[in-house]
């Protein structure tokens, strides 16, 4: 039967050993590294769940050797997020209940410079599951989330009024993936764009004239790599 | 090539011996090399896959040969059929495939089988059992794991 160690009911006996070894093989007879390979391919809300009971089994879930394999090997799911009232909170859709959205909880971003227990949440954008949450508590800040593991990035920017996006890049020569912020001030009338690099942790100005204006309230998506945004064109609003 | 060279005899731990097509049989990496280094004559011992499971990673190997060879099968066809081959297989079997395919290095098998295995585990309750964790945190641990993970812990 199954999940029964045959050790225990037929300890002791001579035939066991080559018998067990045609006929029964349990889990823990395979080595490390070909569990791990199951274990790639466990959809990762049960592998954080296996992780909550077990200190190895957390600890090699935190791992980043095994993080970037089970990234690439797992089922993709999804993760339904909405931001209400400056909070980032989890939702469930189905379309077959009277009510199709049902919000479950808050996701909090802790934040281990400022002292809140909460960062109050202004815009968000989404880029690769990773999150771009524009903050406000004295100054505007950006915050670059990942609400899977926890981690979080602090990025100091000067403007409150202003849209951002996310986007990443694979470099050429090492591999890596690197992320880039872009901002534009909507609200002035000469619209500037910056962009920031992790890398080099600073912001420079993009000295690009553009015959169309981004718009105020939508900061865009990301799609496979790409950024759109909702733009106005300059010369048709100058008609009009 | 005469005749006899093209085929090959692959002989399990338990003394069974198999007749293949070397086509077939070159799919494992590990014969692959044994044949390239001349190390072995047309009979080869496998001494950690029994006759039973070799059977089957035989059948994986016909199956997946032709179509790679000829191209007359399309790939939808083929997935289903490795679903269907890994279907009706216990946890037990699954397992010896996987140390099989590992030991004999066809990739394309022992993904498929790492994925069997994980695709039939579909509870936590079953994954415990499975993995044969001892749940070693304590309740407040296995909360405070639970608050910073709300996105894996809502349904």
């Amino acid at each position: 039967s199954k999940g029964e160690n045959p050790k225990q009911t037929i300890k002791g006996t001579g035939t066991f050993l080559i018998e067990r070894r045609i006929t029964m093989t349990m889990i823990s007879e395979l080595p490390e590294d070909l569990l791990e390979e199951i274990l790639f391919r466990v959809p990762a809300r049960c592998v954080k769940r296996l992780g909550s009971t077990c200190e190895r089994w957390n600890r090699l879930f935190k791992d980043k050797r095994f993080t970037t394999k089970h990234f690439h090997k797992a089922p993709k799911q999804f993760l339904n997020l909405m931001l209400i009232e400056c909070r980032l909170s989890l939702m469930h859709n189905n379309l077959h209940r009277f009510l199709p959205v049902k919000v479950t909880s808050e996701l909090n971003v802790i934040d281990p410079h400022s002292g809140f227990d909460q960062i109050w949440i202004c815009r968000v954008f989404q880029c690769d599951g990773l999150l771009l949450c524009l903050t406000y508590e004295t100054k505007p800040r950006l915050v670059v989330w990942n609400p899977c593991t926890g981690q979080t990035r602090l990025i100091n920017c000067n403007k409150e009024y202003a849209t951002y996006a996310l986007g990443s890049y694979q470099d050429k020569t090492s591999n890596d993936i690197s992320y880039k912020i872009l901002s534009c001030n909507v609200y002035a009338k000469k619209q500037e764009f910056e962009i920031y690099e992790t890398e080099s942790n600073s912001w420079r100005i993009l000295g690009v004239t553009l015959d169309f204006k981004l718009d105020y309230f939508h900061w865009g998506v990301s799609l496979k790599g790409k950024n759109y945004c909702i733009a106005l064109d300059e010369k048709e609003r100058d008609k009009n | 090539m005469s005749k006899s060279e093209k085929k090959i005899v692959l002989k399990s731990l338990d003394n069974e011996a198999f007749e293949v097509e070397k086509a077939v049989a070159l799919q494992s990496q590990t014969i692959w090399v044994m044949c390239e280094d001349k190390c072995v004559g047309n009979e080869i011992p496998l001494e950690n896959v029994t006759g039973q499971i070799l059977a089957k990673v035989i059948d994986y190997c016909k199956k997946h040969a032709v179509v790679d060879g000829d191209g007359d099968e399309s790939s939808e066809e083929l997935k289903n059929w490795d679903t269907e081959f890994t279907k009706n297989m216990d946890q037990s079997t699954l397992f010896n495939m996987i140390l099989a395919a590992n030991y004999l290095n066809i990739k394309s098998l022992l993904n498929l089988t790492c994925q069997a295995v994980a695709d039939k585990t579909k509870t936590i309750d079953e994954f415990h059992t499975f993995l044969n964790i001892e749940n070693n945190f304590t309740p407040e641990e296995e909360a405070q794991i639970c608050q910073e993970n709300l996105w894996a812990f809502d349904d």
